[in-house]
């Protein structure tokens, strides 16, 4: 029974990619009603995947199957090309970096790694300890979020035209945390 | 609505996912194609080792024997375990912190359970085959940076939805593989988040026991440890014999229908502190095990609740099979082998975009066609060398990637090398199943060994058809 409901929970999303592909694809005015109904489908088919397989396992059918629905979607219609001719590139050899370059790139591993990681453990820490909950929970929710925290601090640490800034900010909040921490 | 990124945030994001990238690219590319190969790391176990007897039977009395007749030769030992059949693993192991055998079905000990080429994918996967610290720091870092990646190439993507089903294939080479990349990612994102999170967890955990213990515990890293994993139980001297078999059949009467005993641990045998934990099975949660703590003669004492416990008790102790793909048979590990092919894929694609936007070329195209194509040949060989001669084989595994780098370099010439490195990968996967089946006949073509034996001529075949393609292509 549950591989009956688990393959209408896989159609059922795939009927949603489809609303998504037509209305992505259509020219102005795009069907609205149909890009809904498609999110709609998706959210359906995680109902139907509740029916078939226990919930903490028809969540994760319900995030992944989509990717290889729609990876076969886009390989059914893919636009296959000539094959484009190899134009000759401008052969080089080897060189070194130049040295400002070099340590530019150093200042952001420094920023991006290391201050990124120390600064976003205390603030995880810190912002998951103000949380009402059992101390095993502020824990565990605290070195989940680190990854994500340090992520995107690292991906601010690269973007921001002003170098300074993030590894400023990051050093101040992260002594924030630290003396919430430990003093 | 309509969701609009400025041009300016698309402009900084991109270079911030490009520089990214490049920090990780070939680190990324390794703990990604082992991370795959990984997910079936029991199946390649059994495949190792074909001659180990396989059941499923689970003998309390006979486990209990076996125990004693393999401890008596041991030195003394912090832990041992009894790591009983489970799903994916029908077989009986019994481990010292110095050495571990196999069961056989009669309660005799069988052979040793080595199996050093499955540890060179894994040990790969998990350290990089560096120091086992420092690699799994290093390898946690890449899961906050795949974080990173994700959220940069989110933002650096104007158009998102529009593009979300578009693909051009075989025209120009950029487009194909930018088309690639970004398909890939865009559709894999929860599975790439969830990689991503999970992963830093396991190495980011020792650090931030060390933060949190000088917060909350005064520094007693023990107390992190005891309250997010349980506490160690109250013991009094042990008294009687030790009773594995009550306690395995305890936990059968206590644990949920369906419920099933996959390891049994022996914390500080022989000593005062002795005592019995039976990790149990529960088929319909992710959790690795619920943990069923008895005293040395087999008195339950407790139930440490990662079933039912606290819910960061019960996510953290969720962790490993989510990240493993091991929960619900089969079909979810093929479903994380492509899953995590697919994130393969996107990190190779987003060095070759990189490549291709720097409109000449260098020794950096020739070295990162070696690398890529020569890790695949350097998985076969090595366990051509590892399991079929018995070679230790770590260093014929980077050798390999090395020479292919190199040579590479000498032929200067990336799509003739690529057709060289998959031509030798071919050979030597089909060298790899046939050699299995010669060294160990029959057991070759059962269970798992048939499966993976099956999965090596198909994989080779798959690499000689794309070898067959590019040519035609060129």
């Amino acid at each position: 029974m549950s591989w009956i409901i688990g393959t209408a929970a896989t159609l059922t999303s795939l009927a949603g990619l489809g609303g998504l592909l037509y209305s992505w694809r259509a020219r102005p005015p795009k069907p609205v009603a149909l890009r809904s109904l498609g999110w709609a489908l998706l959210v359906a088919a995680l109902g139907l995947w509740l029916l078939a397989q226990p919930a903490e396992f028809a969540v994760t059918f319900a995030l992944f199957v989509p990717a290889l629905l729609a990876w076969g979607l886009i390989l059914h219609r893919a636009q296959v090309r000539q094959p484009a001719r190899d134009t000759k590139l401008e052969q080089r050899g080897f060189r070194w970096p130049a040295l400002a370059a070099l340590a530019r790139q150093l200042w952001l591993l420094l920023v991006s790694v290391p201050l990124a990681a120390v600064a976003s453990a205390l603030v995880s820490l810190a912002v998951t300890d103000w949380l009402p909950w059992e101390r095993v929970n502020t824990l565990v929710l605290g070195v989940l979020f680190a990854p994500v925290l340090w992520g995107a601090a690292s991906y601010w640490a690269c973007a921001d035209p002003k170098r300074w800034r993030p590894a400023l900010t990051l050093l101040i909040v992260g002594l924030l945390a630290a003396a919430y921490l430990f003093l | 609505m309509a969701f609009k990124l400025s041009p300016a945030l698309v402009k900084n994001s991109l270079a911030s996912h490009s520089w990214l990238g490049l920090l990780t690219g070939a680190l990324m590319y390794w703990v990604c194609l082992s991370g795959t190969l990984s997910v079936l790391y029991q199946e390649f176990e059994r495949w190792e080792t074909p001659a180990v007897a396989e059941f499923t039977e689970i003998n309390p009395e006979g486990i209990e024997r076996a125990y004693h007749t393999f401890m008596e030769d041991q030195e003394a030992t912090e832990h041992a375990y009894v790591l009983l059949p489970r799903p994916g693993m029908p077989r009986t192991l019994l481990m010292s912190d110095h050495s571990s055998r196999t069961l056989n079905p009669d309660g005799s000990l069988g052979e040793s359970a080595a199996h050093p080429w499955t540890h060179l994918l894994t040990d790969l996967h998990l350290y990089l085959h560096l120091p086992t610290s420092w690699g799994m720091i290093l390898v946690s870092a890449l899961g906050a940076m795949l974080c990173a990646l994700i959220i940069s190439g989110l933002l650096s993507h104007p158009r998102l939805f529009k593009d979300a089903f578009h693909f051009r294939r075989k025209g120009n080479a950029r487009l194909e593989q930018t088309d690639l990349h970004n398909r890939l990612s865009v559709w894999g994102a929860p599975f790439h988040i969830m990689i991503a999170v999970t992963g830093a967890f396991f190495g980011l955990a020792s650090l931030f026991s060390w933060v949190a213990a000088e917060a909350f515990f005064e520094g007693d890293t023990d107390a992190v440890v005891e309250e997010v994993y349980g506490g160690h139980p109250e013991l009094e001297p042990s008294k009687g014999p030790l009773a594995i078999a009550r306690s395995v059949q305890q936990t059968l009467a206590m644990a949920p229908e369906g419920a099933r005993p996959i390891y049994v641990t022996i914390e500080h045998p022989d000593t005062d502190e002795e005592h019995i934990i039976v990790g149990t099975h529960y088929p319909d949660r992710l959790i690795y095990a619920e943990q069923f703590l008895f005293s040395g003669e087999g008195e339950f004492l407790n139930k440490v609740g990662f079933s039912d416990g606290e819910p960061g008790r019960q996510a953290i102790f969720s962790v490993y099979r989510l990240h493993f793909g091991h929960f619900g048979g089969i079909g979810v590990k093929l479903l994380y082998l492509l899953l995590g092919l697919a994130l393969t894929v996107i990190a190779v694609s987003g060095i070759n975009i990189w490549l291709a936007k720097r409109k000449h070329r260098d020794y950096l195209n020739n070295l990162w066609v070696g690398l890529v194509w020569g890790t695949p040949l350097a998985f076969a060989l090595s366990a051509i060398t590892q399991v079929l001669i018995g070679w230790p084989s770590v260093a014929i595994f980077w050798g390999t990637i090395v020479v292919a780098m190199g040579g590479a370099q000498w032929l200067d010439r990336e799509a003739l090398s690529r057709r060289w490195l998959q031509w030798l990968t071919v050979a030597c996967l089909l060298l790899l199943a046939l050699g299995h089946l010669l060294v160990f006949g029959a057991q070759a073509l059962a269970g798992a060994a048939l499966w993976i034996n099956i999965g090596l001529v198909l994989v080779a075949a798959a690499l000689a058809l794309i070898a067959l393609r590019s040519f035609r292509r060129q």
